[in-house]
């Protein structure tokens, strides 16, 4: 299934910081840190989604990138964790705290569900299971909205947090902030023990893992949990930052979204997942704004700005086809390459190459 | 009882579609081993490509329909060369990646293009009860979506035994490398599948709209359901889609009108899953080997 040149598990993503790494990591701690007290109330907003976002992206390249289980579900795990919000901080009128823990072991319960029959399917047939989880998922959570006569769908009102109320954007980006941080180390950490070298060996060549000694149905089913759980955390923190959970945010296109945000940021690469997770958050705000550039008035402009949406999903489709087709290390691996060719042109000292992991005993 | 039978009758024109798209579906994972996720939306292409020919070109509807099937099939067959082609041997995923991103832009500028606005489809058939035993009622452009999908799959047949790229096609499904050590073109018939993929994607598409009497963008997601029907049937088996869409269409029907409306993408996709977990190739498909 995976091929030599396509996008691989680094040692420099498998191996801790380097010095050099460890200062950039600094610098990026900070700035994520004092961003809001720059950015305006709507920029914040934007970072905590991308934040949230963050999360789900790293779940989903932990699956496919990494155990290349290839599944359509995020959005039905997103919903797990958005509905587990609603019914228990928004129905019962119990704590968030509560909701946000229940959402996670809610989520990594369905997953251990989906993940069962991903055992014996395998490729193409494992779309189609993701594809009919996603559907039955979005089904249930239909049905359960109009049964509860919630049309526009359930509000979800902030948590307080020793005593302060988390009411503003600000609250809620650092809320984002220090979740994605764990969810991110918790990975970097997972990738780096033996199960994360299982996880390459599986994706690999599942047969030959096997051979090798690795029981591969435990370690796809474990990747299955890991990510659906990660994906319900996702969803219960998208539930709090958009204050609202109905059936209408979890349709195809935002599975195909966190598919989108590894292939465009880098498989197989948790740095690319988080550039990635930007990328897909940022592109329709950005793509508003760069509408606002067109001259007014053109009959193009009139037909383009009547379609936002669909001016959007055009760029974002062809980004798919562009990334898929030119750069398979997407993002990371582009800059990658920049940080390298400059690198070299500056020292004697050639490329540093980053060595694929060989499938290990 | 009599409620029964008519919604059985129904499901034969629903089958009837779901079989034209779903074969579409096997001959791309014969030719390319992949999932197609821009397969539905040729049905849209195609009725909007009618329409268009018919009332901006003030076209007869005949010149308007070939005019229609042929740029569907040629676009199909620009899909395969152009993006998919120089993609063999990547890892399936970043294949079936590619064609969603494919279905993203199609759908995405069929909207812009076409105002995302419904179209009157300019049918030359008039919409007729045809009355059938048991007091049962199907329309004239019901049974004529039932009469082309016949007509359709005795052609494939034909096609598929009897005619020197077919049988070439079969034999490139079977095994590419030994195909064309014997003189099969790989690429050309690799492309005129897709092609022909593409156009029976398009028929259902025009007969499914001649039905509805609108062109609508959103039928892109009905093309989405026939894939359960192919898989059902056996994703490799064209004698399988047949038994696949009927089984799949029936459920979808019976569903809908007796338990919930809403209910569709789950009857469809439900359907496959249990098949799935009983026989993981679906009813005629071939296993699977593993080499290592």
């Amino acid at each position: 299934m995976h091929r030599s040149g396509a996008p691989t598990g680094t040692l420099a993503d498998r191996v801790g910081p380097r010095p050099l790494q460890a200062g950039a990591l600094a610098v990026i701690a900070i700035v994520a840190c004092v961003y809001p007290l720059l950015a305006g109330s709507y920029y914040t907003y934007l970072g905590g989604l991308t934040l949230t976002a963050v999360i789900g992206a790293v779940a989903m390249n932990l699956l496919t990138g990494y155990t290349g289980l290839i599944s359509f579900g995020a959005a039905a795990f997103l919903a797990v964790g958005g509905y587990a919000v609603a019914i228990i901080a928004t129905v019962w009128g119990l704590s968030f705290w509560l909701a946000l823990p229940v959402a996670v072991i809610a989520a990594a319960l369905v997953g251990l569900v989906v993940g069962v029959p991903s055992l014996r399917l395998r490729g193409l047939y494992m779309v189609l299971t993701t594809l009919a989880l996603h559907y039955i998922v979005i089904y249930l959570a239909d049905r359960y909205q109009r049964h509860e006569g919630k049309i526009g769908g359930f509000t979800i009102s902030p948590p307080s947090f020793l005593g302060h109320r988390l009411g503003s954007p600000t609250d809620r980006y650092y809320l984002s902030l220090a979740l994605a941080a764990l969810a991110v180390l918790y990975c970097a950490h997972l990738l780096r023990t033996r199960v994360g070298r299982a996880f390459i060996a599986v994706r690999d060549r599942d047969s030959a893992a096997a051979i090798l000694g690795i029981n591969v149905s435990a370690y796809k089913l474990a990747a299955f949990v890991v990510s659906s759980a990660l994906l319900g955390l996702c969803g219960a923190l998208q539930a709090l930052n958009a204050g609202n959970v109905t059936v209408e945010n979890y349709d195809l296109l935002v599975a195909v979204n966190f598919i989108a945000m590894f292939i465009i940021g880098g498989t197989a690469s948790l740095r690319g997942s988080v550039i990635g997770a930007a990328f897909v958050t940022l592109l329709p705000v950005a793509v508003r704004n760069l509408l606002g550039h067109v001259p007014a008035g053109t009959p193009l402009f009139s037909r383009l700005d009547a379609h936002v949406f669909d001016v959007n999903a055009v760029i974002f489709g062809l980004l798919i086809i562009l990334f898929v087709r030119l750069e398979p290390a997407g993002l990371i691996g582009l800059w990658d390459r920049l940080v390298r060719s400059v690198g070299s042109r500056g020292s004697a000292g050639g490329p540093r190459r980053s060595v694929a992991v060989q499938v290990e005993s | 009882m009599h409620d029964l039978l008519q919604t059985a009758e129904s499901s034969l024109f629903l089958a009837a579609i779901y079989a034209l798209v779903a074969v579409g579906f096997v001959i791309l994972f014969r030719a390319s081993h992949l999932f197609n996720f821009a397969h539905g939306e040729i049905m849209v292409v195609a009725g909007y490509l009618l329409w268009t020919s018919v009332t901006r070109f003030s076209q007869p509807f005949g010149v308007g329909l070939l005019l229609s099937l042929a740029l569907c099939a040629l676009f199909g067959a620009i899909i395969y060369l152009v993006l998919l082609s120089p993609l063999a041997g990547a890892p399936l995923f970043s294949v079936v990646i590619l064609t969603l991103g494919v279905q993203i832009v199609v759908d995405a500028l069929v909207r812009i293009i076409w105002g995302g606005t419904v179209k009157i489809f300019p049918t030359p058939s008039s919409y007729h009860p045809v009355r059938l035993p048991f007091d049962t009622v199907l329309s004239t452009t019901q049974l004529l979506a039932i009469g082309v999908a016949a007509a359709a799959f005795i052609a494939l047949f034909l096609f598929f035994n009897f005619s020197r790229l077919g049988v070439h096609m079969r034999a490139a499904a079977e095994n590419p490398l030994l195909a064309s050590q014997s003189g099969v073109n790989i690429p050309l018939v690799f492309a005129v599948a897709w092609g022909l993929a593409a156009l029976l994607g398009a028929i259902a598409g025009i007969v499914y709209a001649n039905n509805a009497h609108v062109v609508s963008a959103d039928v892109g997601a009905l093309g989405l359901r026939a894939f359960p029907a192919g898989v059902v049937g056996g994703i490799d088996s064209i004698v399988g889609v047949m038994p696949g869409a009927i089984v799949v269409a029936f459920v979808e029907n019976f569903v809908t009108r007796y338990w919930d409306p809403a209910a569709k993408d789950v009857a469809t996709f439900g359907t496959m899953l249990v098949v799935l977990m009983i026989r993981p190739y679906g009813f005629f498909g071939s296993k699977e080997i593993d080499r290592v």
